[in-house]
């Protein structure tokens, strides 16, 4: 149950403009999330982590990216806030995090890095005791050793490594001014997933109890960037993810920032669990289960086709699961209609004359 | 050589592409030539039209038959006329910008496409918005759109990697008025949320959609959700010729995403099918299909060749520094538009023909029109600019070699303009004689009569032409259109905004030096006269005289137009001119007065040469002090000119012309009350414009010498010779007065009669009729402060009345910098004379109301 973002830009950014100053950035969703109700839980207050890429290549800077984090909640650090103030990237990670699996501890803030690469991740892998150990066989020495923390989430990472490796790319090798490539990297990704997945279905066969994972990982090289957003379910819908693009990425009045598209190119893009503004028109739902790259300034959209794939958009998928983990908001379902026979925005109940303008 | 052509090359080249595919060797920058490669010899870079200034970036572009249509940053499509270059609307609704269009000329539909993930339909000939059409999907911006004459569908491509469809045969079925499904409205997890303790989302400030009668929901099977895999950015219709794979006689829908693929779609059934698929490196941002060629312009500067015959790609080239972000095709050119602000026009198998830089930042937009006799590539970029360049001369055969179409007009008065016609100079002689021998030949070519009238003491020559009637209902109507082909000097100031030689259109306007005064008046006289002559149907004579002193007192006119007086015709019937503006921006006008003008200095100089202050102060009477002295006895306390008699030939105001004047009252856009205009039209004034003094300009010289330059404006019936002697003897006696040891000397130095028409007389009727039928609206009568010395003149010589038809507007800054006209005063200014050439009837000579002038 966590909070993520990612901005990818032509130019670089002053991170308070993503982590600070807008009324729902990143920090603020730290205690004012929107999609989630979790009254156990109504805040990300389990630390947050940023890491970014400096902007020029640098030999003595190497080619990794630089990552802060905090147990401490991120609306407490005065550190961030003057940090933000005062750097400058055009590949920015950032996370708040309420913990699910791990102890409160810096090993387990995202993102991760190894070497170049850099990874977070949102939601849950179910019943991740049961699989650990899979995990821990299958996977190289130098990943196996390379986890620190108690998270999932830093177990895949692990994984993710592991499968690049195999891919016949070395992670610990600079990316180099192009990068892995974001082909090999998302091949990566998916094999991940394919792993995660299988093990999970091996250990929990017949069990009645049996939830399904939530999958919304991040990696990049500092170069190409892959999102998943992704769930081990045909008929659950995943944690949520949002994708905006444009020309510029401006405040017009204090706090309030829009995307502004003064031409067709994606000189910024944002990815994140919840919008960053309240301008609707700048959003887009990343569809479950697919796959989102960013290739130098273009935004690629896979569909992850397996038998949790829905080739149909307008079959409906429940948010009862990703709510119950606080990962989508479920304040829509008193409504929904799981009847196919019915127009989308009806069944979903999103016609709502009361809202109307 | 850091930023070398070499350095960069052996860069780019660097780059993913294999060398073997790159078939041009690549470029710096799209603003030269690598070293190693020579422009092209026929190179020509076309010329620009007309350009328009927006506010916000230009996204998109589509022209139908009357309009050009540009979608912006700013949310809005404008309209622009391609024949006036006037904006004539702005289509309002979309909540986001207008990302792509798309016109139907067969069904007069306009498509809009916008970020706000709305599709619109507007009409075009009413410019009124006919449906809202949005989709149930969260599907993002909307960037390309098409629609099928055949399927009668238009398909749309979005952010979401989605294509969706909407047949618009059975569209009216779908119809809404429930707005609550519309994507600003629907529920939204997030948007709709409530905080913790309940507190709301901040609601962003409402976008005003105004929201068509007729809402569209699309049916929620109408999409490919991954017809890409990446942004739809372009789409294009495709129909194979009958020989091809692709078989018989039916569209294809092609589209190019940001993966890189252009996909081929069949519609079947209802359904698009993906018949085929082309990958290319980057992504496809555009494309244009020529015969069976598609031409895509990718990321990184290339424009890959694909045969649809054989779906084989043919050519790959690095044709641009920069993204290619637009391209377009005519006749056998392409043009593809860069990130870079530069065009490159291409031959079809892709040699380099010409490029230039058409905005300063990304072009975001190409299309090309075809209209009469012309073919204009329209581009719009991030520099909120439109810019529309004439590419008819990469066709040479379709340019008609003779042609009076408003095209030609403004070429030729871009020629007429591109002389420096500056007059009382020296410097601009040259110039003066060649721009006198472009308008004889010009006036030539369209079958007058023409040649130089020469003028004393080598002064620019007078144009002389003569239209003679050839309808069959020609009439013995002789008419006389006076004009003056010299200007002011532009040179000095620094502050135009353009080249003031060089004609530029911006906005709707024309800007260059002497565009209003008065060659463009001039010239739309001479189209007017020459347009109506080659079609055989000039009822009237209409003789030219066009001078080249007129900002510099007519010198030389009297005596040159006396002299050929025989030749110039003693049939004249009118005096037609049109050297003056209207009263503001709005209402057309036609001008009945000019006032007069005395010219004059007056000079007090003393025996001794210039004196120290000092040394000399308190011995001598000053010509300085004697000077001022003596302007000072001009008027009394209250600005009254004091010279006897001066204000007793002033004409009584009549009824008539007080109404005249009240109706300028009446018009409330025009604030300017009775009294202040008939001081500045029908009263005399004085002006003392400058005091000069002899030595050096220091605190302690009393100089031998003093001048004063002073002139007179004067008014019906006050007579020239009458004001200028009473003026001489009043400062004769005045200064006598003073017994001053100085000497005074008064200079007249030019002089002019004030015209004043009768607006009740036939020309100006005839004039006031053709006004109405072009703007709509009665034109105001009004007069006006300056002169325009040889009206009277012309009106004695030749025993006929004058009437002026003022052209430009208030706004037009003649003798200022950025002196401009508007385009559609120019073609109504043309229009008017053709009415008043065909209708102006002969005048029975000293038939009682008509000789009106009296003196």
């Amino acid at each position: 149950m966590c909070r993520f973002l990612i901005f990818k830009g032509r130019d670089p950014i002053l991170l308070a403009h993503l982590l600070t100053r807008p009324e729902h950035s990143i920090i603020n969703q730290s205690y004012d999330s929107r999609l989630r109700i979790d009254t156990r839980r109504p805040i990300n207050g389990d630390g947050f982590g940023v890491g970014y890429y400096t902007r020029e290549a640098d030999p003595e800077l190497g080619d990794g990216p630089c990552v802060f984090c905090a147990t401490t909640p991120a609306w407490n650090n005065m550190n961030l806030a003057r940090l933000a103030e005062k750097t400058k990237s055009s590949m920015v990670f950032a996370h708040v995090r309420a913990s699910t699996a791990g102890v409160l501890s810096e090993t387990n803030c995202h993102p991760f890095t190894f070497h170049s690469l850099m990874f977070m991740h949102n939601g849950q892998i179910a019943n991740f005791h049961r699989i650990k150990r899979k995990f821990a066989s299958h996977m190289k020495d130098e990943y196996f050793l390379f986890v620190q923390g108690g998270t999932d989430s830093e177990w895949a990472f692990a994984l993710f490594l592991d499968c690049l490796d195999k891919l016949g790319v070395d992670p610990s090798r600079p990316a180099g001014v192009n990068g892995f490539g974001h082909e090999i990297i998302r091949k990566a990704m998916l094999r991940t997933i394919q792993y995660i997945k299988d093990w999970s279905k091996q250990c929990s066969e017949g069990d009645p109890d049996d939830e399904p994972s939530l999958l919304n990982f991040a990696v990049t090289d500092g170069k190409s960037v892959i999102v998943t957003r992704y769930i081990t379910s045909r008929t659950e819908e995943a944690a949520s993810l949002h994708f905006s693009t444009g020309s510029k990425f401006i405040e017009y009045e204090p706090g309030q920032y829009k995307m502004e598209r003064r031409d067709r190119r994606q000189d910024v893009i944002l990815v994140a669990s919840e919008p960053l503004t309240f301008e609707r028109s700048d959003w887009v739902t990343v569809p479950t289960n697919s796959i989102l790259t960013i290739n130098k300034q273009t935004v690629l959209l896979h569909p992850i086709m397996d038998e949790y794939y829905q080739a149909d958009p307008s079959v409906p998928r429940s948010s009862n699961f990703a709510a119950s983990r606080g990962l989508v908001s479920p304040i829509v379902e008193p409504q929904a209609n799981t009847n196919v026979n019915l127009p989308p925005l009806e069944r979903e109940g999103r016609r709502r004359l009361s809202i109307t303008v | 050589m850091v930023n070398g052509p070499h350095a960069l090359f052996a860069d780019s080249g660097a780059k993913a592409w294999p060398l073997s595919r790159i078939t041009t060797p690549s470029l710096d920058d799209d603003g030269s030539y690598p070293a190693d490669a020579k422009a092209p010899s026929s190179e020509h870079i076309p010329s620009i039209v007309h350009r328009w200034q927006q506010s916000k970036s230009i996204l998109s572009l589509v022209a139908s038959e009357r309009y050009i249509f540009a979608g912006t940053g700013g949310n809005e499509i404008q309209v622009f006329d391609t024949e006036t270059y006037q904006q004539v609307d702005t289509l309002t609704g979309h909540g986001g910008s207008v990302l792509c269009l798309f016109v139907s000329t067969r069904k007069s539909l306009l498509f809009s496409g916008a970020s706000d993930s709305i599709l619109k339909v507007w009409d075009t000939d009413s410019l009124q918005e006919l449906y809202t059409i949005y989709s149930v999907f969260d599907i993002g911006d909307i960037f390309a759109v098409l629609y099928s004459e055949v399927l009668e569908t238009v398909f749309f491509g979005s952010q979401n990697a989605s294509i969706q469809w909407c047949n618009m045969t059975t569209i009216d079925r779908h119809t809404s008025l429930d707005r609550s499904g519309l994507p600003s409205n629907r529920f939204s997890k997030f948007f709709n949320s409530s905080g913790p303790g309940g507190k709301s989302s901040p609601v962003p400030k409402e976008t005003k959609l105004a929201v068509a009668k007729t809402l569209i929901e699309l049916p929620c099977h109408n999409v490919v959700p991954y017809a890409h895999f990446g942004y739809v950015y372009c789409m294009q219709i495709y129909q194979p010729p009958a020989h091809t794979p692709l078989g018989v006689a039916e569209e294809y829908i092609l589209s190019g995403g940001g993966d890189g693929n252009v996909n081929i779609w069949a519609m079947r059934n209802g359904t698009l099918f993906q018949v085929r698929k082309l990958s290319n490196s980057t992504s496809v941002l555009c494309m244009t299909v020529m015969d069976t060629f598609l031409y895509c312009g990718l990321t990184d500067g290339v424009i890959n060749i694909w045969d649809l015959d054989a779906f084989q790609m043919i050519k790959s080239i690095q044709a641009h520094q920069g993204d290619v972000l637009s391209i377009a095709s005519y006749g056998n050119c392409l043009f593809s538009g860069s990130a870079t602000g530069y065009v490159r026009k291409w031959s079809r198998d892709m040699t380099l023909g010409s490029r230039w830089q058409c905005h300063d930042g990304l072009i975001l937009s190409t299309i090309t029109v075809k209209r009469a006799n012309r073919n204009l590539l329209i581009t719009g970029g991030n520099d909120d600019s439109i810019a529309l360049w004439d590419i008819t001369d990469a066709f040479p055969c379709i340019r008609p070699d003779l042609s009076f179409e408003n095209d030609q007009l403004l070429a030729s008065l871009a020629t007429f303009v591109s002389f420096r016609t500056v007059s009382g100079s020296e410097e601009y002689l040259a110039d003066c004689r060649r721009c006198a021998t472009f308008l004889k030949s010009l006036l030539k070519k369209f079958g007058a009569v023409s040649h130089l009238i020469v003028t004393e003491n080598n002064r620019n020559p007078i144009v002389y032409g003569r239209f003679s009637a050839n309808a069959s209902d020609r009439t013995d109507t002789t008419v006389l259109f006076y004009g003056h082909y010299d200007v002011i000097d532009a040179s000095g100031s620094g502050k135009w905004d353009t080249d003031p030689h060089s004609m530029s259109g911006l906005n709707g306007y024309l800007y260059g030096r002497g565009v209003s005064d008065n060659k463009g008046p001039v010239l739309a006289a001479v189209f007017a006269a020459a347009e109506l002559f080659q079609e055989g149907k000039l009822r009237t004579n209409v003789v030219f005289l066009i001078e080249g002193e007129e900002e510099c007192g007519s010198q030389g006119f009297q005596a040159s137009v006396s002299a050929k007086k025989d030749l110039i015709g003693p049939d004249i019937d009118w005096i037609l001119l049109s050297n003056s503006y209207w009263l503001d921006d709005e209402v057309p006008c036609l001008n009945y007065g000019l006032r007069g003008v005395i010219h004059l200095t007056v000079e007090i100089n003393s025996d001794r040469p210039d004196l120290h202050s000092g040394v000399d102060g308190g011995t001598d009477r000053e010509p300085l002090m004697d000077l001022t002295k003596l302007l000072a006895k001009l008027t009394d306390d209250s600005g009254r000119v004091l010279v006897p008699g001066f204000y007793e030939p002033v004409r009584p105001i009549t009824e008539a012309e007080e109404r005249l004047y009240e109706q300028i009252g009446e018009n409330s856009s025009i604030g300017l009350s009775k009294e202040l205009l008939m001081a500045k039209w029908r009263l005399p004034s004085l002006t003392i414009h400058a005091i000069v003094v002899s030595g050096p300009p220091n605190q302690t010289i009393i100089p031998h010498k003093a001048t004063a330059t002073v002139s007179l404006r004067i008014v019906p019936d006050q007579d020239n010779d009458i004001v200028s002697t009473a003026l001489q003897q009043y400062l004769g006696s005045q200064f006598a007065a003073f017994k001053s040891p100085n000497h005074l000397s008064v200079k007249l130095n030019r002089q002019a009669d004030a015209w004043l028409g009768d607006p009740e007389n036939a020309a100006f009727k005839t004039l006031a009729n053709a006004v109405k039928e072009e703007w709509g609206s009665d034109p105001l009568y009004i007069r006006e402060g300056g002169t325009i010395p040889a009206v009277r003149f012309l009106e004695k010589s030749f025993d006929a009345p004058a009437a002026q038809l003022p052209c430009g507007q208030a706004s037009d800054h003649a003798h200022l910098d950025n002196e401009r006209l508007r385009v559609v005063n120019l073609y109504k200014a043309k229009n008017i004379w053709r009415r008043a050439f065909d209708e102006l009837p002969s005048r029975a000579k000293k038939a009682n109301g008509v000789d009106i002038n009296v003196h």
